[in-house]
């Protein structure tokens, strides 16, 4: 499936002219609320079309030192989470040329796969932010499934699942205990706007180095009025903007991935707010990377 | 708050189903009858407000909703904008897409003496877009052009370019409010802006005269769903009304318009909420 370039850069780049590349993910098998993450990152991708390249917070265009999207990725639907490796090993050899890889999927099974591929980059953690904590060890007799997502990424390198709204209460034990689970959304939703966001708590006991898992569904229904995401109590935008902005100030964060779209007929808010969401990923890590602006050079 | 009861100008309403450029979701053009619906059968038990109906309004159709030349539109809403003033009313228009708005603003002859106060997510300053001026990227560009001073409210999204050619070539928008002191003046406070330094920055020395342009964007889609741009983090319908009652604070409302309402994509609320802020001005006017 052709998915075109996310938010459309002009003059598009080839990969090796880039800084950041989006790599698209289609994985859809075992999403608890819905189907339909397979066509997610087409659909985010044509939302981005509609986004200016400019974040108007941040004042960065992230395609302004080159933003290249890869072709989306053929991932196998057998239960093995090795069958998620190819994601792993394509965002390895992103991550290894220096380039901040943005994958799109997909179900946040994904994590699974990218994992993988963190584990060999060294030492690096991963910052979860999602609707359901993610730490139980099978879901419906598969192993890899959005429920087992951060127990099968544990099995690789150091995550903190944070912003959850649901919890088995087996994935809360297991999670507590190794110091995995992270503040639930009510921690985290409807700050002061005068407090700092706290993400020192979604980071802590995880190396300096971090990749950013960021699944939709830890918004709330308000902000993300989709199937399968019908859970009260999640973040505002501006709680989880506020949230990602502290967190790039305490991390070197070497990539993230954005999960968890299922497309609606009809209903184009949340891919607009995914692309909304992928744009300021890129532009927290562009300015992390890149003192200034290139426009100010 | 006394509900208005006829102690306000007449309005006349000027429904401008123009729909020519939507950029990603269509159906704009359909937005003034939505509204139109709406306002006719507003509950006057507005408990919060006290804002009814107008006493004394009149509906009129600038054009028909298959009219999609440019130069027609302008012509035929600045004519029933210049006609409702004539006749000592005060214009609301109902959109249809942003282009309307330089359309009413073409009747303004002194454009220096009226200030433009957009509610929007998007800044609209393009020169051009999809290969014409007259796109609803652009409306505020026009506007500008003509020399109304402008003062943006609650912008969200941009392309630097854009911001650069107008608030000059240091432009950043992390800053939260971009100023320009040269004629025609503009001042710019984007949504996290206006949350964290409020209305008041982006006020200071606005002339007396006001017209107002709500893009339904501006909102936050959670209040607001029914629009072809939805826009993450918009304001919420009670920080749009505080906005409006700073901005008209001992200030002259001398026109306004409601625009880009996208009824395929509304469930009623964005028309009802679009019809009460036309009430809330007409009220103001």
């Amino acid at each position: 499936m052709h998915v075109g370039q996310f938010l459309a850069p002009e003059p598009a780049v080839d990969r090796e002219r880039a800084w950041a590349v989006v790599l698209p993910a289609p994985f859809d098998r075992s999403a608890g609320g819905a189907p339909g993450a397979r066509v997610a990152p087409a659909e985010i991708v044509a939302a981005s079309t509609q986004v200016e390249t400019y974040d108007l917070e941040l004042g960065r265009d992230p395609t302004d030192r080159g933003l290249a999207t890869l072709p989306p990725l053929e991932l196998s639907y057998a239960d093995e989470d090795e069958a998620l490796e190819p994601l792993g090993r394509a965002l390895e050899v992103e991550a290894r040329a220096g380039r901040f890889p943005l994958v799109l999927g997909g179900e946040s099974t994904v994590l699974a796969g990218t994992a993988r591929g963190l584990a060999r980059l060294g030492d690096v953690g991963v910052v979860r932010l999602e609707g359901t904590l993610g730490g139980d060890d099978v879901w419906h007799g598969l192993r890899a499934a959005p429920r087992t997502a951060v127990r099968r990424c544990a099995e690789h390198v150091p995550v903190r699942s944070s912003g959850w709204r649901l919890a088995s209460a087996t994935a809360r034990e297991w999670a507590t205990t190794r110091d995995t689970a992270g503040p639930a959304a009510r921690r985290l939703a409807a700050r002061p706007q005068v407090e700092p966001a706290p993400a020192d708590e979604l980071v802590r006991g995880l190396p300096e180095i971090v990749y950013l898992s960021l699944d939709l569904a830890v918004l709330d229904p308000a902000a993300l009025p989709m199937p399968g995401n019908l859970e009260p109590g999640g973040l505002s935008y501006a709680d989880l903007t506020r949230l990602l902005d502290e967190l790039f100030r305490l991390r070197r964060v070497v990539g993230a991935e954005l999960t968890g779209l299922t497309p609606h007929p009809g209903n184009v808010l949340p891919a607009f707010v995914a692309a909304r969401l992928g744009l300021r990923v890129l532009a927290l890590a562009h300015r992390q990377r890149f003192p200034t602006p290139s426009c100010w050079e | 708050m006394t509900p208005m009861a006829g102690a306000h100008r007449p309005v006349t309403f000027v429904a401008a189903p123009y729909e020519a450029t939507a950029s990603f979701v269509a159906g704009c053009g359909f937005g003034p009858d939505a509204i139109a619906e709406r306002l006719a059968g507003l509950d006057p038990n507005d408990a919060c407000h006290a804002v009814e109906a107008p006493a004394d309004w009149t509906w009129v159709e600038a054009h028909p909703r298959t009219l999609c030349d440019p130069a027609a539109m302008r012509r035929e809403v600045s004519r029933h904008v210049r006609e409702a003033l004539a006749a000592g009313r005060l214009p609301l228009v109902v959109g249809g897409e942003h282009t309307v708005t330089p359309a009413a603003l073409a009747v303004w002859d002194d454009a220096a003496g009226v200030t433009v106060v957009q509610f929007d997510a998007h800044a609209d300053l393009r020169a051009d877009y999809e290969g014409t001026p007259w796109n609803h990227a652009c409306a505020m560009r026009r506007a500008f052009e003509r020399g109304h001073p402008l003062v943006q409210l609650g912008i969200r999204s941009a392309l630097h370019e854009e911001l650069q050619d107008v608030y000059g070539p240091a432009a950043d928008g992390s800053s939260g409010l971009l100023m320009r002191e040269a004629t025609p003046t503009a001042r710019l406070l984007t949504r996290s802006g206006l949350r964290s330094r409020g209305v008041e920055p982006a006020l200071r020395g606005l002339g007396e005269r006001v017209y107002v342009t709500i893009d339904l964007d501006a909102l936050d889609p959670s209040c607001a769903p029914g629009v072809g741009t939805p826009e993450p983090d918009g304001l919420s319908y009670l920080e749009l009304l505080d906005a409006l009652d700073a901005v008209l604070d001992g200030r002259t409302l001398v026109g306004a318009d409601v625009v880009e309402l996208c009824p395929a994509r509304d469930d009623g609320r964005t028309a009802l909420l679009a019809a009460r802020l036309l009430a809330w001005l007409a009220d103001r006017g």
